[in-house]
């Protein structure tokens, strides 16, 4: 009842944000005169929304399962080496430098790289959106692994743990909402943004990216904003689903 | 005072003393890479015996408990078990330890911690309960660690560092925060741990009370880095109060 009523709450406030965000865009449209080139009215990017739902289903498609499948490799990848890094000392001693540097280089900046490399295909928005959430993952893991409660560690090795079962039995549960906050609020939406930049840069003609560096050559502001109104409401909808499973969790996960 | 210590099991038998100690620790040194802080020339705990380990802080109380519990740490020295000396690894088995605060795995509830404790310790579980009851905490089986008060987690955490039927049961400040009611009670659940399963208990307290009221045996950590025992008081001694206060002082005075 509580929790019902407080979803119920929460839908309202993003309603009343959306509805205000609409009400001064169609004012600006309407006041400032502006042409339909420049901003079209909310109304007429729906109606190409729906005009041309074919197409934007299956751009949005695309984008998603290159955003997924990169998010997967991405995140797999980082998973593994945040364990490794923990289990083992040389290996973070040796590769922490490589995820810092990582983490605080604009990778974007590696992506007309990869069209060099592998083509105008998947393959380099995969990677571009596995390269962009990969290392936020490597280090948020590592960092949620390592930054265990000193007593708990303590604790189970009190009972004899080996380094591996103490990071199954002890780390790893411990880091859970760290992991999933990571997951769902930066490696998501990162996979996300990857695929669709690895589109806007990466040639082909697939995708939302697709759309919306192709909209813009030929004055169709109402397909760029009709791909933006697309990737919102994903985002919303990954940040409603991360929030749902963040509250299941916390309910097991008091101190 | 002699009163007070008197539990519902009484002191432990005349002849424990003359057989084989459950504890033996022989020229035992233990420190960090900074140095030694703790040195434990002869000490003997025998089965059924309850040994409290005083002294100011920075004496190497908890660093002794550590030490014995196997945890590495630079050392040298013997710590026999049952008569047979043991490597610090084979302790880990043998010995529980209890944590100050009194940790608890927070997604699991107390049956889980104790499943949890038995699983990596690799020993059967039959019944978490059997364990709980004898610290009247039957009826924290299914809780969940966050709503245990104070002296439920203490009971929790004793009940989860005995899975395995330890040998040697030692205590960080066990009834640090506690009332003094709880105190009596978790103390004779102690007593007759020890004594159900001919184990040495060894505590770490702050409180001379505590010590004397609580233990067969009390000994006094002081004197310079690393520090030593310096006086063991026998609880039922009229007088050790004053005694163990007298020796403290001194040692907060040096």
């Amino acid at each position: 009842m509580n929790r019902t009523s407080r979803v119920a709450r929460q839908i309202l406030r993003y309603s009343v944000s959306l509805a205000v965000l609409v009400t001064i865009w169609v004012a600006v449209s309407r006041l400032g005169n502006l042409p339909q080139f420049l901003l079209p009215q909310p109304s007429s990017v729906l109606q190409t929304l729906l005009t041309e739902r074919t197409i934007f289903m299956h751009a949005t498609a695309y984008t998603l399962q290159n955003a997924a499948l990169g998010a997967a490799i991405g995140i797999s990848l980082g998973l593994i080496v945040g364990v490794c890094s923990t289990l083992w000392r040389p290996f973070r001693w040796i590769g922490e430098p490589y995820l810092i540097i990582g983490q605080s280089f604009p990778r974007e900046s590696l992506l007309p790289l990869m069209v060099v490399w592998m083509g105008f295909g998947l393959a380099p928005k995969v990677v571009s959106a596995a390269l962009l959430c990969f290392f936020p993952m490597a280090i948020l893991t590592a960092s949620g692994l390592q930054d265990t409660r000193k007593d708990y560690v303590e604790l189970v090795r009190s009972w004899g743990a080996t380094p591996l079962q103490e990071l199954i039995h002890c780390r790893f549960p411990a880091a859970i909402p760290t992991l999933v906050s990571a997951l769902g609020k930066v490696c998501f939406p990162l996979a996300l943004i990857g695929a669709v930049l690895g589109e806007m840069t990466g040639g082909g003609n697939h995708g939302l990216g697709y759309i919306i560096v192709t909209s813009g050559a030929v004055s169709r502001v109402d397909r760029i904003f009709g791909a933006i109104v697309v990737l919102g409401l994903i985002g919303t909808i990954m940040l409603a689903a991360v929030t749902a499973i963040q509250t299941v969790l916390s309910r097991f996960n008091q101190e | 005072m002699t009163q007070a210590r008197t539990t519902p099991f009484g002191s432990p038998p005349a002849d424990s003393v003359i057989a084989v100690p459950v504890l033996s620790i022989e020229d035992l040194v233990a420190g960090y890479s900074s140095g030694p802080v703790v040195r434990i020339d002869a000490t003997h705990v025998a089965g059924g015996e309850v040994l409290a380990l005083l002294g100011r802080s920075g004496s190497g109380k908890t660093t002794a408990l550590k030490v014995i519990a196997g945890v590495p740490l630079t050392s040298s020295g013997q710590v026999r078990i049952d008569g047979a000396a043991q490597s610090p690894a084979a302790r880990v088995r043998l010995v529980a330890r209890t944590i100050q605060s009194f940790p608890l795995l927070h997604w699991l509830p107390v049956s889980g911690n104790l499943e949890k404790a038995a699983r990596i310790r690799g020993v059967k579980l039959n019944d978490p309960d059997q364990i709980l009851r004898l610290f009247q905490a039957s009826h924290l089986v299914d809780r969940a660690p966050h709503t245990l008060s104070g002296g439920e987690r203490c009971r929790a955490s004793l009940s989860q560092a005995i899975v395995g039927s330890p040998r040697i049961l030692l205590l960080d400040e066990p009834f640090a925060g506690l009332d003094s009611w709880v105190k009596r009670e978790v103390a004779d659940s102690l007593f007759e741990f020890a004594r159900q399963s001919n184990a040495a208990v060894l505590f770490v307290t702050h409180d001379l009370h505590d010590a004397v009221e609580y233990s067969n045996r009390s000994a006094i950590l002081g004197g310079q880095s690393p520090s030593t025992i310096v006086a063991e008081v026998d609880s039922a001694d009229a007088g050790a109060i004053d005694r163990i206060r007298g020796l403290l002082a001194k040692e907060h005075a040096s």
